[in-house]
């Protein structure tokens, strides 16, 4: 999601020590893979690769290397495991926890080179991508045979689909299609050792699930190079509804009623006082009053048939539920106004203050109405500013707070809110992550929601696709929770 | 063994039975049969099993372990989660709801459907079915076209790992990317990594209306310019199969049929409907809105769950017409060496399914009318060899589009003949990770995939 000012978690924390230059023997066998320009180790133009969205962590990798396809990745991991050099595979740098951070030393793998749209299978509704693939361009693609990728982040306009599998992705039509992993039919991937594997695929596959398990791992199994994905129909009708409260609570309690009144909307966003004035300030202002507590997004697609009567069903519900006003989009101008209110928040929030930060985390939506009650309370107490747009009807919340990381004491009242929020959300019987994934900056709250054994597991799991530790170090798992690693000596006992 | 069922007993919650009242698994049956009524228990008699090393096969109820795998070499434990059958922890108002690994799918019909609510999800088999066998075999039906399988239905899980450690991962919410997506590796495992016991899935609004067509097409050719015309139209049905009739009188050509089962808001259907018979209409394709068609599905599921052999082949869904074709151009000499064989095809999902059945017209198969009770059918054919000789050429076939054949379902005499799975990419990685939950490999050691 773009985020107009800088955003800042832990302030000041330099997560890992500096690292070393690599041997330049490496660096020679790097170039004779990919090219003399395709290995960046010049200390200025490493500048731009020191962080992702999350730019509060800043750690210069010790090299940028950019392949162009499959055999060149699985040069380049041979080589860097041969080395012993970790690596982190980068999109385009969007993610918001910190995962795409080269710690311990790593050379980060760029797909930005890897851009190519290999296929798209109209009659099969299927596309097969490089990862570096933009996001937004894929749909664009896809247009003219009436098809389009359903997974749309904030930032789809930047990130790439490799960084949505990475990440599993969401955004706000995942309410009625779902997030990038119900969207994910195959995949090459490279592992640490360099191994090729093709997974999923046309047919029913045997055995376990490695497509499910590698979306959403975070770069830590290794890369993908190649992604085959679903693309949906264009819905033939969408029928939009801007909804607006005075009272925060009534909002909350209208995305409930919708929901539990057996509706689907393809989107269902919320966004609050300081949400709509910030956007009122901005280029995108489109004559919302300032003075509402919360305004809605709604949006219906689908078959015409029958549409506009879904459409009112909602219009009726928020009426009942207290809307002052309800808006219906009478074309696709008005339609696009009505987004901007919701998808321009947060860059116009960068006027407001220096700096932000932006949470992620998700809670049943019948519990909403007291969840953004006690983030409001909570930001009360600190003395800071809070403002929540978010994706209701996924009960995915993503709070924003503005603030000013020059003074530290405001930055310290940030950090210390930001992890009560993450608490009262997890007590709620949410989760600490819906979309941005767990990165750096979250690991920490795993033992939130995983029990130690469960922990143990997953360090096990990854230890598999990745026994030496190469791929990604330092992500997604707090360090204490893997157990020692007795290698692949264990393996041997296997049944056959 | 009579010390380790001791053992066994004495564990609170866990209700042990003689063997012989436990699912036979290829005709094997185990000693006993332990019904955990905790996920404690389960993780206790895991524990024990798995420090003795005794085989174990892990059951959710109805009969999918008949014919499912490779023949086990013995069986000393079945462990099942059939006394594990809450169903009380349900939020209508978020969709979701936490389930015991037991529940059939017909008692959440029930409850769900109270609220106006539905899992969308038909796989092989009856009401008995319980969640539990549907994830762990990621069993889907015709209702995959429109809403997936349940890897796309479920949000969380417990599950009890080979070693008797209980875990949970995913949760209750409907977007979580906190940790690796073990939910995903645990659907379809088939009961290799641990016995899952409870299931939190997340459900749909019922739709108002729920309508289907039946349209009879001259050949499966037919049948894909029909998808495609009714996809022209704008029309997404949540099921389209295609089925191949017995030929009647016998050796006359199949008669092929297509099921578009259309599910929205009363109007949408109204209009979906009227598209789809223009487009049969278009193609001098007669059709009609299928009577009593909630029967109709249940009994088409019903009997694919009780073939005695059952070969899955998946291509893309615009080589339908190719993969019919194999199937088709193999059937003379299958049909020659015995068993009754009917075709159906997920439509819209490539997955053509071949289905046998013993030929009841033939004496030497009276005796198999209720498999789940009478000895194996292994004589549905009087010769596998080209049955088998079949599944190796359409794997050979399809490789190159990285297209799949998988026996599902088989007596022993096929699976003497032919593997069922054929090679699996990632095989390493997943005998890796099953031993990470089974490390002692106790759990349906060399059944299935892994």
């Amino acid at each position: 999601m773009p985020i107009g000012a800088r955003t800042v978690s832990r302030a000041g924390m330099q997560p890992g020590p500096a690292a070393r230059p690599l041997e330049p023997g490496l660096v020679a066998a790097l170039r004779g893979v990919v090219g003399h320009d395709g290995v960046i180790t010049d200390p200025g133009r490493l500048m731009v690769y020191e962080s992702d969205g999350l730019t509060a962590y800043r750690v210069r990798p010790t090299a940028v290397v950019l392949p162009t396809d499959t055999a060149q990745v699985a040069a380049v991991l041979r080589l860097l495991t041969e080395a012993g050099v970790p690596f982190v595979p980068r999109g385009a740098g969007t993610g918001l926890s910190g995962g795409a951070l080269a710690l311990e030393g790593a050379v980060l793998l760029s797909l930005a080179r890897m851009n190519r749209i290999l296929a798209i299978d109209a009659a099969n509704r299927r596309a097969r991508v490089q990862p570096g693939v933009v996001n937004a361009k894929l749909s664009r693609a896809a247009a003219p045979h009436g098809l389009y990728y359903a997974p749309d982040p904030s930032s789809q306009a930047a990130c790439t689909i490799g960084g949505n599998v990475a990440e599993n992705a969401g955004g706000p039509h995942c309410l009625k299609y779902g997030v990038t992993s119900n969207h994910i039919l195959g995949l090459t991937v490279v592992l640490p050792d360099g191994e090729i594997l093709e997974l999923g695929g046309a047919g029913e596959t045997a055995g376990y699930d490695l497509v499910g398990l590698f979306v959403g791992s975070e770069g830590t199994f290794g890369v993908a190079t190649e992604i085959e994905v679903r693309l949906e129909a264009a819905p033939e009708a969408v029928e939009t509804i801007l909804a607006l409260f005075d009272r925060m609570d009534d909002a909350s309690r209208a995305v409930s009623a919708i929901i539990a009144d057996g509706l689907l909307p393809a989107a269902l966003e919320m966004v609050d006082r300081e949400g709509i004035r910030a956007v009122e300030a901005s280029p995108y202002a489109a004559g919302f009053p300032t003075d509402v507590a919360a305004a809605l997004v709604i949006e219906f697609d689908g078959p015409r048939a029958g549409l506009l009567e879904e459409a009112d069903r909602a219009r009726e519900i928020c009426r009942a539920e207290g809307a002052r006003e309800v808006r219906r989009a009478n074309d696709e101008a008005e339609r696009v106004r009505f987004w901007n209110a919701r998808k321009k928040v947060f860059g116009a929030m960068g006027h407001l203050a220096p700096d932000l930060l932006v949470q992620d985390a998700v809670v049943p939506r019948s519990r909403l109405p007291e969840v953004l009650a006690r983030i409001y309370e909570i930001a009360d107490r600190y003395g800071l500013l809070v403002s929540n747009t978010f994706h209701a009807g996924d009960g995915n919340l993503h709070p924003l707070f503005l603030f000013d990381r020059r003074d530290e004491d405001q930055v310290r009242r940030v950090e210390a809110a930001s992890k009560e929020v993450m608490h009262a959300c997890v007590e709620a019987g949410g989760t600490i992550t819906g979309e941005h994934g767990v990165g750096f900056d979250k690991r920490e709250y795993m033992g939130l929601i995983f029990s130690d054994e469960a922990m143990a597991v997953m360090c096990d799991i990854r230890r598999v696709f990745d026994p030496r530790g190469l791929a990604n170090p330092a992500k997604i798992l707090p360090l204490r929770a893997c157990r020692e690693w007795a290698g692949p000596a264990t393996w041997i006992e296997e049944a056959p | 063994m009579t010390a380790v069922l001791d053992r066994l007993r004495g564990i609170p919650g866990l209700h042990l039975s003689p063997g012989d009242e436990g699912p036979l698994v290829h005709g094997v049956a185990p000693a006993a049969v332990a019904a955990p009524e905790t996920a404690a228990a389960a993780a206790e008699a895991l524990r024990v099993a798995s420090a003795k090393r005794w085989a174990v096969e892990l059951d959710h109820g109805g009969s999918p372990l008949r014919l499912a795998g490779r023949p086990p070499e013995r069986i000393d434990l079945v462990l099942t989660s059939t006394r594990l059958r809450a169903l009380d922890d349900y939020a209508p108002a978020d969709l979701t709801a936490s389930v015991g690994a037991g529940a059939t799918l017909g008692a959440l019909a029930e409850r769900f459907g109270a609220h106006g609510q539905w899992l969308p999800l038909d796989p092989p088999g009856s009401p008995d079915t319980t969640i539990g066998a549907t994830v762990d075999a990621a069993a889907a039906g015709p209702l995959r076209l429109g809403f997936g399988t349940p890897r796309d239905h479920v949000l969380g899980l417990e599950i009890v790992t080979g070693d008797g450690r209980l875990l949970q991962f995913g949760g209750r919410v409907v977007k979580n990317v906190a940790g690796y997506d073990v939910v995903k590796l645990v659907i379809g495992s088939r009961g290799t990594l641990g016995l899952v016991t409870r299931v939190n899935v997340r459900l749909r609004p019922r739709p108002a209306a729920d309508r289907t067509l039946t349209i009879a097409v001259a050949s499966p050719d037919i049948a894909v310019e029909l998808l495609k015309r009714i996809r022209a139209r704008r029309v997404e049905p949540a099921a389209l199969e295609l089925h191949a009739l017995p030929a009647d009188p016998p050796g006359a050509a199949r008669r092929w049929v297509v099921l578009a089962r259309l599910l929205g808001a009363a109007a949408a259907v109204d209009e979906q409907a009227r598209a789809v018979e223009q487009a049969a209409a278009e193609l001098g394709a007669s059709f009609e809105t299928t009577a009593d068609a909630p029967r109709l599905w249940a009994r088409l599921a019903h009997d694919e769950a009780r073939a005695t052999v059952a070969v899955r082949v998946a291509d893309l869904p615009s080589e339908i017409p190719s993969t019919l074709g194999l199937v088709q151009a193999a059937l003379p000499a299958i049909e020659a060496a015995g068993g009754r064989w009917t075709i159906q095809a997920h439509l819209g999902n490539g997955i053509v399914r071949l289905l046998g059945a013993p030929d009841t017209t033939h004496p030497s198969a009276a005796a198999e009318s209720h498999p789940t009770s009478s000895p194996l059918p292994s004589s549905l054919m009087r010769d596998w060899r080209p049955l088998a000789d079949a599944i190796r050429s359409a794997r050979a076939a399809l490789a190159p589009r990285r297209g799949t054949v998988v026996v599902a379902a088989a007596p022993a005499p096929l699976l003497a003949e032919v593997d069922p799975y054929g090679p699996v990419a990632g095989h390493t990685l997943m005998r890796r990770i099953k031993a990470q939950f089974d490390p002692a490999g106790i759990l349906a050691a060399g059944r299935f995939a892994v």
